[in-house]
């Protein structure tokens, strides 16, 4: 099956042993540079694995299995992508670190998780974490779904405390159970209590905090079940979960009633081989940025990264696009009144296709054949991570009423930014594949270096919006910001002139968004839902093969 | 024009040329620095004009503080130079008085700029003082009309705190509004309002002033950068000289120490630990972030250490030669003078290095009393 056929292949071992043991990599992530340093070793079990260990290790002797040559297909690729937006990149200084992918979307979870499996073998494990803040529950709805619950473990015949004695515990003072919590639980309250809105505003949710975070816990686990079982999908014997109910508006909406709910997939036994990791992101990414077929280890001979198409130009899956568009389940949209449309082709000739939405006059092109390449896989992977468009939204849009399919994406590294701008250019044939508008963002940690610019020019920094979250009016440190974002990520000096604004927004690094006609919105999710979850379906509007 | 505008705002006197070219010998053992800033002032002016000749527009910020930096380190400025910036600066004047920022035609170079087409630009108070002083300094005169508008409309921008801005540009709310932009536009307001009433008799700014006055009092020790300190304490001394000791001068000696770089013996404007995350209302700051000891916020420290010493009768003493590793550390390429502002670990510096404010600052440094 084309969509399955590899498009090349890794050998880790070739890695391990080619770096004589020592794998480094570096990866640029959020205005950091993510280090990486291992010691391997590598053992041929035959029948084509390796063990692959810490040397030098006395305890446990952490080691993964895997394949000599771990096929690279379009799912590893878009994986990659994934883990590059959302993926944990940090270390503890030694090396090892946590393995953790940031996402929602329970599609993208189980995507990555088998991915996971499929390159780094059957050793691992998944922790599926649920984070949550506790004002979440801090409402009349939100109390009467604990006491629902509660009343549901009672009947399975758990030991849980009747109503009364729930409501009775809600009377204690703060300063007893203070007193028994453990000593980190205490730090954290501490470090609460000095942050003086915090306190202010909160502090009366503590004792019931204290009292029902449990049943909070107990909900937001067996949603979780639920959300996967939903899909089809079945927890195994690898995989457990764990919840964290936050101390009320501690990040998030902060809101009595909203939700901030945040998941993550972490990957146990998986830590101690971070620099792999790293290493197969950083220069998978960099070989299909640079076109490049091979990548072999300075000094050594053989590639350990082996491309059997051209990464920029080649691919197996080759797509009808007019059957695609005409056929498909999934290219379709349900308007938020529930009507169902599809995409109007207007014109064809033996270059392009020419569609639109009905009854709109904006048109836009795609070519006769589209060629799916390890490019087009890495952005959607990025695009999946790092677009503006809500996940849940791109799976769901072609069945049930969705409106705000935005085509638009934010990053802050230069190779991000240039893999998605360069695929949209081969997606689309016209301005549809161009940007319309892009604008930068900087958060409240990085004020203090916005006003010494404004400082070093003798201008002040002003900004619209009674909260100050509006776009930037003080027009010599918005010039100065769009010219680092253009130093930054070159690729953006080709649309200089669709710069919007600069905007003083939330907590992180600066970033850019770009943005773009969200006509095509339904075709491009299209194909990057069905790469993820039935891939098996875009088979079947397979044109040709290609190289 | 020139003397008293330095004097006023730089906390520096000149006497003449040679007085400025002993001042650099005697505090960097060379004049090479002086003679790089007047190079890169002279250079910069043929700049501004030529652009603006070709119908560029340039910021009033650039063109105040080039055009003083050429002043200091030449005798004169060409006649077609100034006739082209009186020209421009003819266009940027808001016929309320003050004067915008950059002319209209700027936001050409934006298309898509979310300051829309639709919104005019308007006059700032710092872009007014820079519009104002750099017409004076080309001997360019105001009329009584002139001035009684903009003493009318920075009456109007004082808010019931005390201070003075406008809302126009920026509607924040005050306790969102940068601190170094609030203490730097009631200097800016404060200067007008107290040296234009010599060109006109009959508006009485005193209540303006007085609460001016009762804004610096009583928020100047909760100011936690060097700017704003720096700005607040010069309102103040404007407004009410004798008052500035009640600042407390020396709490305000411990908070410049505080924020002396054991590195290059410059000053931060503020140390990492007080980077405040407003929507968290705490401080915030991770151990991949870089604090910079910088131009501007050295010279404004010497400045308060002088002003202080000399009004208050202070005995501190400055780093003032240990300084000299900072503006080396600060010389760039193009002849100018700027250190870098860096995020985390990217590898190109946020935003300029070189600026002509802080090439200015490095031009006048030697004059400081304390240097």
């Amino acid at each position: 099956m084309s969509v399955t056929k590899p498009l090349g292949y890794l050998d880790i071992g070739q890695l391990i042993k080619d770096s004589k043991g020592l794998v480094e990599s570096v990866i640029f992530d959020s205005g950091a540079y993510r280090v990486g340093k291992g010691k391997y070793d590598v053992e041929d079990l035959g029948e084509g694995n390796y063990k692959i260990s810490v040397a030098g290790s006395k305890r446990n002797n952490p080691h993964i299995i895997v394949s000599q040559k771990i096929p690279i297909t379009y799912q590893t690729i878009a994986f990659i992508g994934l883990y590059i937006g959302d993926g944990a990149k940090a270390s503890s200084g030694r090396g090892s670190g946590r393995i953790s992918f940031s996402q929602r979307e329970t599609n993208l979870t189980n995507f990555v998780r088998s991915q996971f499996v499929n390159i780094f073998g059957p050793t691992i494990s998944f922790t599926h974490r649920v984070n949550e803040d506790a004002l979440y529950f801090l409402t009349n709805e939100g109390r009467e779904k604990m006491s629902e619950l509660r009343k549901k473990m009672r009947s399975g015949g758990q030991q849980i405390p009747e109503e009364s004695e729930i409501l009775f515990s809600l009377q204690q003072e703060l300063a007893d159970i203070e007193s028994q919590l453990p000593s980190s639980t205490k730090r954290a309250l501490d470090n609460y209590r000095a942050k003086p809105n915090l306190w202010r505003r909160h502090r009366n949710h503590l004792v019931e905090f204290f009292m029902t975070r449990k049943y909070m816990a107990e909900f937001l686990r067996l949603q979780k079940l639920m959300e996967f079982e939903t899909l089809g999908i079945t927890i195994g014997d690898q995989d457990k979960i764990s919840v964290n109910i936050r101390l009320p508006g501690v990040k998030g909406s902060r809101e009595e009633g909203k939700s901030s709910r945040s998941d993550e997939l972490d990957v146990n036994g998986l830590a101690p081989f971070r620099p792999i990791l790293l290493r197969i992101l950083s220069d998978v990414e960099d070989s299909i940025l640079k076109n490049k077929k091979e990548v072999i280890v300075k000094g050594a001979r053989d590639p350990w990264i082996k491309w059997n198409v051209t990464p920029q130009s080649g691919g197996h899956l080759v797509i009808d696009n007019a059957a695609y568009i005409e056929n498909a389940s999934s290219v379709q949209y349900v308007t938020p009144s529930g009507r169902v449309n599809r995409l109007v082709i207007q014109e064809v000739n033996d270059k392009k296709i020419t569609l639109s939405k009905p009854r709109s006059r904006i048109h836009f092109s795609v070519p006769v054949k589209i060629t799916i390449t390890p490019l087009l896989a890495l952005f959607i992977g990025l695009y999946l991570a790092e677009g503006n468009t809500s996940k849940d939204k791109i799976f769901k849009f072609f069945r049930e009423p969705t409106s705000g399919l935005v085509i638009g994406f934010t990053g802050s590294e230069a190779s991000t930014i240039e893999v998605c701008i360069r695929a949209m250019e081969k997606i689309f044939l016209d301005e549809q594949g161009r940007i319309e508008t892009w604008r930068i963002k900087i958060g409240t940690k990085y004020f203090s270096e916005a006003a010494a610019i404004g400082n070093k020019l003798g201008a002040v920094v002003l900004r619209r919006g009674e909260k100050g979250q509006g776009s930037a009016s003080g027009l010599e440190i918005v010039e100065h910001v769009r010219d680092w974002s253009l130093e930054v990520i070159p690729v953006l000096q080709e649309v200089k002139g669709a710069f919007d604004h600069l905007e003083y927004t939330g907590a992180g690094i600066p970033r850019v968004d770009v943005f773009y006609n969200n006509t095509a919105a339904p075709y491009l999710f299209a194909l990057m839902r069905d790469l993820i979850v039935e891939p098996e379906l875009l088979e079947n509007y397979q044109a040709e093969t290609n190289e | 024009m020139l003397k008293s505008l330095i004097a006023n705002r730089f906390d520096v006197e000149i006497q003449d040329e040679n007085h400025i070219v002993a001042a650099h010998q005697s505090f960097f053992g060379t004049t090479d620095i002086l003679k790089s800033t007047q190079k890169y002032f002279s250079k910069r002016l043929q700049e501004i004009v030529q652009d603006l000749g070709q119908g560029h527009t340039i910021f009033i910020t650039y063109i105040f503080h080039t055009l003083i930096g050429y002043l200091v380190t030449h005798p004169t400025i060409d006649k077609e130079a100034s006739s082209v910036l009186k020209k421009y600066l003819k266009s940027i004047r808001d016929e309320r008085g003050g004067y915008f920022p950059i002319h209209e035609e700027f936001k050409k170079q934006f298309p898509k700029l979310g300051i829309s087409q639709n919104t005019p630009i308007v006059s700032e108070i710092y872009s007014s003082y820079y519009g104002f002083w750099t017409n004076q300094l080309l001997g360019q005169d105001h009329t009584n009309d002139d001035i009684d508008g903009i003493l009318t409309w920075l009456i109007a921008c004082q808010q019931t705190s005390g201070l003075i801005y406008s809302r126009e540009y920026s509607n924040t709310m005050e306790e969102r509004r940068f601190e170094s932009e609030k203490a730097a536009q009631l200097y800016y307001a404060v200067d007008l309002m107290v040296r234009l009433p010599k060109f006109l008799n009959d508006f009485d700014l005193e209540i303006s002033l007085n609460d001016a006055r009762e804004w610096v009092l009583s928020n100047f020790t909760s100011l936690r950068t060097v700017t704003a300190r720096y700005f607040a304490f010069k309102a103040l001394l404007l407004i009410s000289p004798n008052e500035v000791c009640n600042l407390g001068i020396e709490e305000l000696m411990g908070f410049l120490k505080d924020r002396l770089s054991k590195e290059d013996d410059g000053y931060y404007d503020y140390r990492l630990e007080d980077k405040f995350d407003e929507s968290m209302s705490s401080r915030s700051y991770t151990s991949d972030d870089i604090n910079s000891s910088h131009v501007f916020s050295s010279f404004y420290a010497l400045a308060l250490i002088e002003l202080s010493n000399e009004i208050c009768g202070g005995k501190t003493k400055a780093p003032n030669k240990a300084i000299r590793s900072l503006i080396e550390k600060s010389r760039n390429d193009d002849g100018g003078f700027g250190h870098h502002v860096f995020i985390k670990s990217f590898p190109t510096p946020f935003g300029p290095d070189t600026t002509d404010l802080e090439t200015l600052l490095v031009t006048l440094l030697p004059l400081l009393d304390i240097a």
